[in-house]
């Protein structure tokens, strides 16, 4: 059997019936509207988000009953602020991570890289998301301390815990693509030997 | 789509297997139309969809940790009773043995793209491309053939 013969043997499969990528076509056209909406909307909430939650939070931190309840708000602002960047810059490099029409090397290093950059994002998570964390926590601790000790105590239980699962989130998240980073960065040296 | 269906069908069969090459089908050609727009037409059309189709495939089994078994070459609807089959099912087998750019590299070949042609998808210089393609023929054709 010479080249011609095994290309041959390996084209010689039939063709998908017309029926199929008819139903192919119309599962691209419906998922790529679906993927389009989700990330308007994205975009509306955190806007909204940016928009109104955020202006809010720096009013209450201008006239908070006490400075702690002011430090409280200011915090949760700054950490608003960082959290809704955070989600655009997440969004960015999942446009730059997805498989695109470059040469594979220079794709597959493209999108290493922003699997890096997205794991350390997600690692370090709980740090910048901290500032909400800490300010929602601020205000927890002046409900016990003037208003209620059992929705103080709870809202600081709340907080804790919230805090705890995303970090833990993220930290799950990081290693995973992690993970998927140096399974391409194997592929990459792969293609360089 | 119809022009490209075969090899991509061919290819999503050696990366995956059962409803993850329905799955691999259509994330290739999701791609495709989301690159689209930014098809200049500075290489061939075939290229350029042979490119985006290698590095979704690539992209996924890095993301996708199971690995194709074994015997999951052996469940397709084919039915090896033919000599043809028999060869394309050897074929398969030995794709599924290589390492990702030996994978890549031999199904472009296979699709008949030149040197120059599978340069400019995976990026790897034409006389490297020369130089292991030689290998892996070596492997894949008995002696005598794969000097003709």
């Amino acid at each position: 059997m010479d080249d011609e013969a095994l290309r041959e043997a390996w084209r010689n499969q039939p063709l998908p019936p017309q029926e199929e990528l008819l139903a192919t076509a119309e599962a691209i056209l419906r998922t790529d509207a679906a993927a389009r909406v989700k990330e308007h909307r994205i975009r509306v909430v955190s806007w909204v988000v940016l928009g109104v939650l955020c202006p809010l939070s720096v009013w209450f931190s201008a006239h908070g009953v006490t400075p702690l309840v002011r430090a409280a708000y200011a915090l949760v602002a700054v950490g608003i602020a960082i959290s809704v960047t955070a989600e655009w810059l997440t969004l960015a490099w999942t446009h730059q991570a997805r498989a695109g029409a470059g040469a594979s090397r220079s794709q597959l290093a493209t999108t290493a890289a922003s699997l890096a950059r997205q794991a350390s994002l997600f690692r370090s998570g709980a740090l910048w998301a901290s500032p909400i964390y800490v300010g929602v926590g601020l205000i927890g601790l002046w409900m016990f301390q003037a208003r209620s000790r059992i929705g103080g105590a709870g809202l600081l239980l709340v907080t804790g815990a919230a805090w705890l699962v995303s970090a833990v989130g993220g930290l799950a998240k990081g290693r995973a693509l992690d993970a998927q980073r140096l399974r391409l960065q194997d592929v990459l040296a792969d293609l360089d030997r | 789509m119809a022009a490209y269906a075969a090899p991509i069908k061919r290819l999503c069969a050696v990366y995956t297997s059962g409803g993850d090459r329905d799955d691999l089908f259509q994330e290739i050609f999701l791609a495709i139309w989301r690159s689209l727009p930014g098809f200049r037409g500075d290489a061939s059309l075939r290229t350029w969809v042979y490119r985006v189709a290698h590095n979704v495939a690539l992209t996924r089994q890095a993301r996708d940790r199971r690995r194709r078994s074994r015997e999951s070459a052996l469940d397709d609807t084919v039915q090896p009773t033919q000599a043809a089959d028999l060869r394309q099912l050897a074929l398969r087998e030995a794709l599924e043995r290589m390492s990702p750019a030996d994978r890549s590299l031999t199904l472009l070949w296979l699709e008949g793209l030149s040197a120059s042609e599978i340069e400019d998808v995976t990026g790897i210089k034409a006389a490297t491309v020369a130089v292991r393609l030689s290998r892996i023929r070596r492997q894949l054709l008995p002696p005598e053939a794969s000097h003709g």
